[in-house]
């Protein structure tokens, strides 16, 4: 697999071959972090990937290989993605108030409640939970990656979680 | 909300989607081809750009003709016709004439001057070109019987012949006067 820097410089080319390569060897990281944000696969989910490569495709301009892996990125313009889209939910649900929910549906809200507590937590809490449930690292490890000390991880994830366990009463979650 | 609440929420599900992959990999390239088209196209309508630019440039640096030009007078026109030009001539030679020729001439002349004069003539031509002394000297005793006195002046141009001639007639005048006395 070539270097990040050689299939930017492709896919600005018009590669569509490099960029066949580089999509492939992202999306598994990328599919994964978007269901676990928005709670699992659902529409939301689909929508979010979708919306996410296309923006990555136009904007793969500003991607730079200094700062980041290709995978990282598009996680990013994901995150940003899911918490504009999410908004845009909220003010139309505001404004065409509440809709009479089918018993089936309830599983796919119950999901979205996950992408909304998410979204509203600091990124420090999402990184933390990330890292423990996303990514399968212990405090330990997750310490060294945030350059914290073991104890200080495990701090960081218990109050990620309280926030987030708040964040997802609040959006009308109920596990 | 228990701890296991917690974790049953937050931990990933769901299998991977192929079908979303490919349909999500078949519209970003089409996006990717649209950008190397794009970019050729960007470059060919630069470069025309630049091409009619540069041809504006050119158009508007032409100088513009100038409102009243002069009418062009035309220098006159000058035809060479060759002339041919002759060395001057030099002044028709009169005819050969033999010596024996000039004598005639000479015998039928009218004034003494002129046939003294072309006794001379016929004595120089006998004793140049014939090479008859004799008929040379007949020839001057007649030039002078017809010259008279004067033409026994010696001069340069005289040959030796008509010198002795004119030498011996000298003395035989100037002894006939002696004798005369």
């Amino acid at each position: 697999m070539p270097p990040d820097s050689v299939l930017r410089a492709a896919v600005l080319a018009g590669d569509t071959r490099a960029w066949a390569a580089w999509l492939d060897a992202a999306y598994p990281r990328v599919e994964r972090y978007v269901r676990w944000r928005c709670g699992g696969p659902g529409e939301l989910a689909d929508e979010v990937l979708q919306d996410t490569w296309l923006t990555a495709a136009r904007t793969v301009r500003r991607f730079d290989p200094g700062r980041a892996a290709f995978a990282g990125w598009v996680c990013g313009v994901a995150g940003n993605f899911l918490r504009n889209t999410l908004r845009g939910r909220r003010r139309r649900a505001k404004r065409e108030g509440p809709l009479e929910v089918e018993p089936a549906r309830r599983a796919t809200e119950a999901d979205e409640g996950v992408a909304v507590a998410l979204a509203e937590s600091p990124s420090h809490y999402e990184v933390a939970l990330r890292a423990k449930y996303l990514d399968g690292a212990s405090t330990a490890e997750m310490g060294k990656e945030l350059g914290l000390s073991a104890a200080a991880a495990e701090s960081l994830l218990a109050r990620a979680r309280q926030t987030f366990k708040a964040a997802y009463q609040k959006a009308g979650g109920d596990p | 909300m228990t701890d296991d609440d917690l974790d049953r929420l937050l931990t990933p599900r769901g299998e991977s989607d192929a079908r979303l992959k490919a349909a999500i990999l078949a519209e970003t390239s089409r996006l990717i081809r649209r950008r190397r088209w794009a970019g050729s196209a960007t470059k060919a309508l630069l470069g025309a750009g630049l091409f009619l630019s540069g041809l504006g440039v050119g158009w508007s640096a032409k100088p513009s003709p100038s409102p009243a030009p002069p009418p062009a007078v035309a220098p006159p026109e000058v035809i060479a016709v060759p002339v041919l030009v002759l060395p001057p001539s030099p002044p028709p030679a009169e005819p050969y004439q033999s010596a024996d020729r000039i004598e005639l001439i000479a015998e039928q002349a009218d004034d003494r001057a002129e046939a003294a004069r072309l006794y001379r003539l016929a004595g120089d031509k006998y004793l140049t070109d014939a090479g008859e002394p004799g008929q040379a000297a007949r020839c001057y005793r007649l030039h002078l019987q017809h010259a008279g006195p004067a033409g026994l002046a010696v001069e340069s141009a005289d040959s030796w012949l008509l010198t002795s001639l004119k030498t011996q007639r000298l003395a035989e005048v100037r002894d006939a006067g002696v004798s005369g006395l």
